[in-house]
């Protein structure tokens, strides 16, 4: 099994994995095994494996997640720990669909902390906002009577000043 | 087509509300029915509580029942929260972010002099504090010093029992009981540690201030700008800064803050005078 410490890719094992639309990906095996699934399914079967399934992950999304396992592959010493923030920073920066599908997949591939990442990026979206912000934000519809509304308000007064 | 946010499931939604803040999830409630439903959820009120709720709930004087981790959020937002025994030790936490204020009473402190340690004058606030001074006690007693000369006050209070990650300032909390007199500053400092299981101290990082207790004394003129200066709080008492410490990430049991107060001059105060000490307290840094 390759080392997951080992930066050059050349000497990497490379595994097989499918996306649920049927697209096949080589990929580094110290990267895919950023996903405790991936790794798990990997000790389970071995060298015996031929293409490992992802029937919830779409090739998109796949594209993305691996794009982010690639990057966080190898351990960042400190020189490099601005530099990954940039760019951790700038792959979280998608729209709201990508978001919520890497989100998703990120959960089923067991990634935690490209989750963290994640969920800390919808957290900021919600962050200072106002109720009309956030359901302009993520497209809610505002289904309560304006006297529902007006309660609610009236409750939680000091964290709508 | 933008895909909607309730594609995540519920608990990933309030996984993301519980990384906001308590006001952030107050508004998220005013969103719609189904935010509603989330942003009230034990899930997300749980983590804004302090991490040793259920400890903290078990020691309150007063028992408290609790429908939801939202409404125990907003009873321990109501000042002050007595725990333990005593009535001398209080807490509340920070409405908007959930932040831990404290407070050790004077019972809680102890006072020294010539580092010998002696006992404390704690009487009933009512007996020592004249019914012309408007203040509102937290505590039902204080301890009334009469002679300040070469005296020190020290408090301890355990690292994880305060918000992890946060600067903190610590105050004590005192009145003059006769109005003001002349006297030189004290010397104030703040070191936290680590106390090993012999009893031996690691990590001590003690800084020295000034601190004018006294207005208007003219000994104070010369310092003002390099200590720390008297405040008359909005309960009527004074204030003055002790020290700030940062409590990191550190839960470990043995980590401790230590507040010292103490009287380096031996100056004798020739007329009739009281400083009545209600207690520390410990608050986020502003």
């Amino acid at each position: 099994m390759a080392s997951s410490t080992s930066g050059s890719s050349s000497s990497s094992k490379v595994v097989k994995i499918r996306s649920s639309d049927n697209e096949n990906f080589e990929v580094e095996e110290a990267a895919a095994a950023r996903s405790e699934t991936i790794k798990k399914l990997l000790e389970d079967v071995g060298d015996d494996a031929d293409v490992i399934p992802l029937p919830n992950v779409d090739a998109k999304t796949l594209v993305k997640v691996m794009e982010w396992c690639k990057k966080h592959m190898d351990d960042v010493d400190e020189l490099n720990k601005e530099e990954m923030k940039t760019w951790d920073a700038e792959f979280v920066d998608m729209d709201q669909s990508c978001l919520y599908n890497v989100l998703l997949a990120a959960n089923f591939l067991n990634i935690k902390e490209l989750l963290d990442q994640l969920t800390q990026k919808v957290a900021d979206m919600i962050k200072g906002k106002s109720p009309e912000e956030i359901r302009a934000t993520f497209n809610i519809k505002n289904d309560f009577t304006p006297e529902e509304e007006a309660e609610i308000r009236k409750q939680n007064a000091w964290a709508f000043e | 087509m933008e895909l909607d946010i309730w594609v995540l499931p519920e608990e990933c939604i309030a996984h993301i509300i519980s990384l906001t803040s308590p006001r952030d999830a107050c508004c998220c409630t005013a969103v719609s029915s189904k935010f509603r439903s989330v942003a009230e959820s034990d899930t997300v009120w749980v983590r804004f509580l302090p991490s040793y709720w259920e400890d903290i709930v078990s020691r309150l004087v007063s028992p408290v029942k609790f429908s939801s981790k939202k409404a125990l959020y907003f009873h321990l937002c109501h000042s002050p929260i007595f725990i333990d025994q005593g009535n001398n030790k209080s807490f509340t936490l920070e409405k908007v972010s959930g932040i831990i204020r404290y407070m050790l009473g004077s019972e809680e402190l102890l006072m020294l002099w010539n580092d010998v340690p002696i006992p404390w004058n704690n009487l009933p606030v009512s007996d020592i504090i004249p019914s012309n001074k408007h203040v509102e006690s937290r505590f039902l007693k204080a301890c009334l010093v009469e002679d300040m000369s070469y005296l020190q006050i020290r408090g301890r209070m355990k690292l994880k029992l305060l918000s992890p990650n946060t600067a903190y300032e610590a105050f004590l909390i005192y009145l003059h009981r006769f109005g003001e007199i002349e006297h030189p500053p004290m010397k104030v400092s703040i070191s936290v540690r680590s106390i090993g299981k012999e009893g031996e101290s690691h990590g001590v990082e003690e800084v020295v201030n000034d601190a004018n207790l006294f207005t208007s004394s003219v000994f104070s003129t010369s310092t003002k700008d390099d200590g720390y200066g008297a405040r008359k709080r909005g309960d009527g008492w004074m204030e003055v800064k002790m020290g700030e410490f940062f409590t990191g990430e550190d839960d470990d049991d043995a980590c401790e803050v230590e507040m010292r107060l103490w009287e380096t001059t031996g100056y004798v105060v020739h007329v009739d005078y009281g400083l009545v000490v209600q207690g520390i307290e410990l608050r986020p840094k502003e």
